[in-house]
């Protein structure tokens, strides 16, 4: 890989981890009455973002993903929580990239999504929510056991799904008016 | 020098047409959505262009109606005639002596929208 690439992979990586920790924070502050549980919220809008970035950029969105994950995870409690850090942006940032080679299976989808639809888009967003929130309660529930995981995990894919949809449709109204001839 | 040889993309070019091609399937999904409007921006246009046309009598084929916008190049009038007619806002009426020529006709689909927009406009009109 040339240097040029390198830098340009960096870049993307560098970006939409910084664009993933905004929204993220954006979420906690402006949406925090959507709080179920620690990191269950039933309006996840960062899922929104996962999806879209990783469809377009594939594994360098994947990567920023990853490591804006552990860094949120991780500030608030400094190296006691590296292990906990290190897994959760490992499977942040893994998460959608399994979701989305199953997607490309299950949807029969090219690599540059041509064919992509509507209704292809809408599984694919499910798809990303139960393999993103089954990935996440999978580590949650052997690290941190608790009573109502399953009932987690529901809320969890629930909010993963509809922070997709707010996202999505945001993005039309972003297109129409920024960019109709697409 | 072989002037119709087309230029070699680098690797990192090939990779940034990959993204870019993503992101336009992306974005045509999104238009796509469950309760968005039926028409883009520029379908719109198309078909106002068109309606002014067939209300003046005239009769437009492909080949005019790609050369009747002024902000939009023919390919992109082109491919929208190509989407109206897919969401069945428009038909295609082949000429009868050059099958070549095709006329674009209204469907009851797009009369009905202009009857829906001639009603929204006749609402506000009577607002205060």
């Amino acid at each position: 890989m040339s240097l040029v690439a390198c830098g340009r992979m960096g870049l993307t990586t560098g970006l939409t981890g910084l664009a993933y920790i905004l929204v993220y924070l954006f979420n906690e502050h402006a949406l925090s009455f959507t709080r179920f549980a620690d990191g269950v919220n039933w309006i996840y809008l960062p899922s929104g973002l996962r999806l879209t970035l990783v469809l377009v950029f594939g594994a360098p969105a994947a990567l920023g993903i990853a490591w804006s994950s552990a860094l949120l995870t991780g500030w608030p409690e400094g190296w006691s929580g590296l292990q906990s850090a290190l897994v959760t942006g490992v499977i942040s940032g893994g998460a959608p990239w399994i979701a989305l080679l199953a997607s490309r299976r299950v949807l029969d989808l090219q690599e540059d999504l041509a064919g992509l639809d509507a209704r292809a888009l809408l599984k694919m967003a499910l798809i990303f929510a139960i393999t993103c929130a089954a990935l996440h309660q999978a580590w949650y529930g052997w690290s941190q056991p608790a009573p109502d995981r399953a009932l987690q995990f529901a809320v969890m894919t629930l909010g993963d799904l509809a922070g997709t949809l707010v996202v999505l449709y945001l993005s039309y109204w972003i297109l129409r008016k920024a960019a109709p001839r697409l | 020098m072989d002037r119709t040889s087309t230029p070699t993309l680098t690797s990192s070019q090939i990779k940034m047409k990959q993204t870019y091609t993503r992101f336009v399937h992306l974005a045509r999904a999104v238009r796509q959505l469950p309760g968005t409007p039926a028409l883009d921006a520029v379908e719109e246009r198309v078909l106002e262009s068109l309606a002014a046309a067939w209300g003046q009598g005239q009769k437009v084929t492909v080949l005019q109606a790609m050369g009747m916008s002024d902000d939009s190049s023919p390919t992109t009038v082109h491919r929208r005639l190509k989407s109206l007619r897919k969401k069945g806002f428009i038909g295609l009426h082949e000429d009868e002596t050059d099958n070549r020529v095709k006329f674009i006709e209204p469907t009851a689909q797009a009369d009905e929208y202009f009857a829906r927009l001639g009603q929204c406009l006749e609402a506000a009109s009577k607002q205060p």
